[in-house]
């Protein structure tokens, strides 16, 4: 038992240390002048240090903007989500009505459809309203997908029935007791579903790519991405890294606070708890 | 849980607020032109610099003319790029801002691939326009005017010429002995000298005789076609809609091309800066690649660098060229800016000069041609005659599938061993099924 | 049993998810089945209708099925390195208490990266003069590796930068499977005399199957959609080797401008995708029973 237990814990020493050796990596490049870099860019030490890098990134280009697209887009489908996921949630566990179950089932039918196949139609439909170039157009989309709607349900399930109902009989709305009663105690599972969502959101890439055409409109994801791969890679490295370093910064930073709310959100999102 | 009611609200309006904020709101009069382009971007220090001796690149210079034509029109017009600089989807992204009714107001595009837009109707007419802002289109040198013309109207203000050429590492040719009396390397005039050469070169120095992008940009496609071309036989041939891939002369440049890897004289597996970096690390005594690296190379190569004309290696001197051009999209849904387009686009032509010499790249404008030849800028005079020898792809309508599958298929034979003739036919019934 | 809710809150509690839903989903689906049957071009929007010709031309064409079975080969290969490498994490963590959130962090770190920060990061990882993998093979004293631009290797080196990117969410999704069973069922099977081996096989196996079979399902899904490691990293190159079907979708509708025919093939993939669904829901409630 003893020797599993070391064994175990260099192993998971390895295995950190690999993982988070790319990460470091990117971090000390973005520390690197650009010029050593151009010689050598394998040093896990900056071989001399410099935030340059970072000052550009806030001095020339749109990558503010599209820090500033991302947050607009990611927080307007987290809230979004929350509240219109919940809502539904709510309806289909705590309310009785005609119909509810078909209804259910076909929210749910939703999970089946493959998101990233769905860009076609959609780019479509708001090409009809000459809608692309929106933010709008970014977070719509990733309200649609059901995966909320079933997050809620299963929490919403664990919650007796006698705590809406008590409320009713003391005379208060549907609304009174879903926002003043069920939403606060709904808070752990509200959290989990809303970083969950921020994370898909900022992350997405296909839809953001389609349908954000003009560079002011890009989110951090694709503009990141429209710098890589260029004819006369015409960025320089150190330069790119930076705008890596800044890209992920806001979402290690949430990750480390809200570490726990993700994992829960990630474990009931599958049904497993 | 009302807070949370109230900042839904809240971004509801600061995105309408801000999504309003990113159109055209310039005041004063001030036409906003947006700009499609690749080139990529310069460093963050030059994205506002009007200094054209700092131009050294694709990127850097036109960035460089665009704050120009910014700073000399400020008030009246003023040009934003749009979308990214990436040049391997610029189409497809270009593609989506037609389907999406935002087409920008002005683009820029190749020879190739300017002619499915025109037949479309989705482009604007430019002969009066242009004629207009004062371009002699006289000046255009022949492969320009056809560059830009379909179906016998001019639909793009040429921006260069720009075609295959190779690269020479002197050293390694001298040290190899294949250097003339004045030093000047000798390139081979046939498949035998190729492999004579490339023998010598690595028996003498050890190193690559040839390297190439094999595998990431469409180069390798680049010199199928000029070995076709030097053998008199396109491709594409537009007037019998016929496919030539699956021909003799496709066997033979396909055969040449993989036996290169074969026998050890190229590296199959390089991408694009992977060729660039061995051959600028001195590794190679030849690079295949375009007119737009040169000025980076002969400022930054620490061993004596010559650009040169592609040779004949299969019968006549041709060599894979493009152009580039800028073009001016018809607009349907928000206010067309075609004369401001066409400023931007005559603009870019009268500065061809300093596009060609900030990057390498052909001047497609005859006086700036003469002007070139006279100021003797650096190595322009080592391959001044690939302009002469030039061969572009004819015009189909759907060149970005063509190229695509031809890179493709001959790929597959250095990098999974297929056999010559599979890729052949396979490309040819592909080709076919596309022209169809 | 309390009567049905009225129908003013009904409506306004359900009403606005599921406009957006069938607006930005389902409206969606059925458009795209729709589209299927026309010939569509993008930049002109000229649209006919040509029945079921983008069907048959699918099935013969070569380059959707070389694209499909990429995609195939990639879900056959990440599937199981995802979930075994995922339970093997989560038995690691689920063995030492003390440091334990400290490697959780860092294992799952790489999930909440962008794809783009992730290619970023492994194009130069594996560039053979610049990157870490390039310098560790020259140090070995071998030839330069060409990852990205070989085609034995390209496949697997999306696939590894695919592990370290995802591996988490799986790994987070087997942790609690793990913490839930019964730690007494352990001490039992211990004071029995059963061995590591024994607890693993009779314990922990049968109590996580359920979360296995639901990260493996979880995993195909999210694997048959894979499209921006690849788009960005090699484009589907070398020679088409790593090309994925959302790749040629892609590619079909915005490059070669055929709405039409692009929208059949997300049709297929949609089929792919309800088969292997069902086969979800008809293995768990077989289970269940």
């Amino acid at each position: 038992m003893r020797v599993s237990k070391h064994l175990t814990v260099v192993l998971l020493i390895v295995l950190s240390v690999l993982f988070a050796l790319p990460l470091y990596w990117m971090l000390v490049m973005s520390l690197t002048p650009n010029d050593l870099l151009k010689l050598s860019s394998t040093a896990l030490w900056p071989q001399a240090f410099t935030v340059d890098n970072f000052l550009g990134v806030f001095r020339a280009g749109l990558m503010m903007r599209w820090f500033i697209n991302s947050i607009i887009v990611t927080a307007a489908a987290t809230l979004l989500t929350l509240l219109f996921h919940s809502m539904a949630g709510y309806a289909f566990t705590k309310m009785r009505f005609w119909g509810k179950r078909f209804l259910f089932s076909f929210s749910i039918a939703g999970l089946m459809v493959p998101k990233e196949a769905l860009f076609i139609p959609l780019f479509l439909l708001f090409s009809n309203f000459s809608a692309h170039n929106t933010y709008l157009a970014l977070y719509l989309p990733r309200v649609a997908a059901p995966l909320g709607v079933f997050i809620m349900v299963q929490f919403f399930r664990g919650i007796p029935d006698s705590i809406s109902e008590a409320a009713e009989i003391d005379g208060a709305s549907e609304y009174r007791t879903f926002f003043q009663i069920i939403l606060p105690i709904s808070l752990p599972a509200m959290t989990s579903l809303g970083i969950f969502t921020f994370v898909l959101t900022w992350n997405d890439y296909l839809w953001p790519l389609v349908s954000a055409t003009r560079k002011e409109m890009f989110t951090l994801t694709t503009g990141l991405a429209s710098m890589q791969g260029n004819f006369a890679q015409a960025t320089e490295l150190g330069s790119l890294m930076a705008r890596g370093v800044i890209a992920s910064l806001p979402l290690l930073i949430l990750f480390l606070l809200f570490q726990k709310n993700l994992i829960r959100g990630i474990s009931i999102s599958s049904g497993g708890k | 849980m009302k807070r949370l009611v109230l900042l839904t609200v809240c971004l509801f309006i600061v995105s309408a607020v801000f999504a309003q904020g990113s159109a055209e709101t310039a005041g004063d009069g001030e036409i906003v032109l947006e700009l499609a382009r690749f080139f990529g971007d310069p460093d963050d220090s030059l994205m506002d610099s009007t200094d054209l001796s700092k131009a050294n690149s694709e990127a850097a210079a036109v960035q460089i003319l665009t704050n120009i034509f910014n700073e000399e029109y400020a008030g009246s017009i003023r040009v934003e790029k749009l979308g990214g600089s990436e040049w391997g989807s610029y189409y497809d992204q270009l593609n989506t801002t037609f389907a999406s009714g935002n087409p920008p107001d002005v683009a820029v595009m190749h020879q190739t691939n300017m002619p499915a837009y025109a037949s479309r109707g989705l482009l604007v007419s430019l002969e009066k326009l242009l004629s207009d802002q004062g371009v002699d289109m006289d000046d255009w040198t022949a492969p320009a005017r056809v560059a830009v013309s379909y179906d016998g109207t001019v639909y793009g203000s040429p921006f260069d010429l720009h075609a295959n050429l190779l690269h020479v590492n002197v050293d390694i040719f001298k040290e190899a002995g294949l250097v003339d009396a004045e030093g000047i390397p000798i390139l081979p005039t046939s498949i035998e000298e190729f492999y004579a050469q490339a023998e010598i070169v690595k028996q003498k120095t050890g190193k690559l005789y040839w390297v190439e992008d094999a595998t990431q940009f469409p180069i390798s496609y680049r010199l199928f076609h000029t070995l076709m071309e030097q053998q008199g036989v396109s491709i594409v041939d537009t007037d019998t809609n016929t496919v030539h891939v699956n021909t003799d002369e496709g066997r033979k440049a396909l055969t040449f091309m993989n036996d290169r890897f074969s026998r050890g004289y190229s590296d199959p597996n390089l991408d694009y800066t992977g060729a660039e970096q061995v051959f600028m690390s001195g590794g190679a005594a030849i690079e295949l690649n375009g007119t737009w690296v040169v000025d980076m190379y002969n400022r930054e190569l620490d061993f004596e660098y010559r650009a040169m004309n592609f040779p004949a290696l299969m019968g006549d001197q041709k060599v894979w060229a493009s152009s580039h051009m800028w073009v001016v999209p018809v607009q349907k849904e928000k206010d067309a800016h075609y004369e401001a387009a066409a400023t931007f686009a005559a603009f870019m032509n009268r500065h061809v000069y300093e596009w060609a010499v900030g990057t390498g790249h052909i001047a497609p404008n005859i006086s700036a041609l003469e002007k070139l030849s006279t100021d003797e800028v650096p190595q322009r005079a080592n391959y001044a005659r690939t302009a002469s020898i030039a061969a572009t792809f004819p015009p189909v309508l759907n060149y970005a599938m063509i190229e695509t599958i031809i890179k493709e298929e001959i790929e597959t034979c250095w990098l999974l061993d297929v056999p010559v003739q599979q890729a052949l036919e396979k490309a040819q019934r592909r080709i076919e099924d596309v022209l169809r | 049993m309390k009567s049905r809710s009225s129908v003013m809150p009904v409506v306004v509690f359900i009403a606005p998810f599921m406009t957006i839903y069938l607006v930005f989903q389902m409206y969606p689906l059925v458009q795209a089945v729709l589209s299927s049957l026309f010939s569509w071009d993008l930049l002109t929007s000229g649209r006919e209708f040509i029945g079921i010709q983008n069907y048959l031309r699918m099935f013969g064409d070569s380059i959707f099925w070389h694209s499909f079975k990429n995609t195939l080969l990639f879900v056959l290969y990440s599937t199981p390195l995802l979930v075994l490498l995922g339970l093997f994490f989560a038995m690691l963590l689920n063995h030492s208490s003390k440091y334990i959130s400290v490697f959780r962090t860092v294992l799952f770190a790489p999930y909440v990266l962008s794809v783009s920060v992730t290619t970023l990061i492994w194009g130069f990882m594996y560039n053979p003069q610049k990157g870490l993998l390039g310098v560790l093979v020259k140090t070995l004293g071998r030839d330069p590796v060409y990852w990205l631009t070989d085609p034995s290797l390209a496949m697997p080196a999306i696939i590894y930068a695919t592990v370290w990117w995802t591996v988490g969410f799986n790994l987070v999704l087997f942790l609690a499977g793990l913490q839930d069973i019964d730690r007494a069922m352990y001490e039992a099977a211990m004071l029995d005399g059963a061995n590591s081996i024994q607890r693993f096989l009779h314990i922990t196996v049968p109590s996580l199957s359920r979360t296995f079979m639901l990260v493996t399902v979880l995993q195909i899904i999210a694997s048959f959609q894979i499209f921006g490691q690849v788009y960005i990293l090699t484009r589907g190159g070398p020679g088409g080797t790593t090309r994925v079907l959302i790749q040629y979708i892609y590619e079909t509708g915005f490059r070669d401008y055929q709405l039409g025919y692009a929208s059949t093939m997300a049709v297929f993939l949609f089929v792919v995708m309800f088969i292997i669904s069902f086969l979800q829901f008809a293995l768990f409630s077989g289970e269940k029973t």
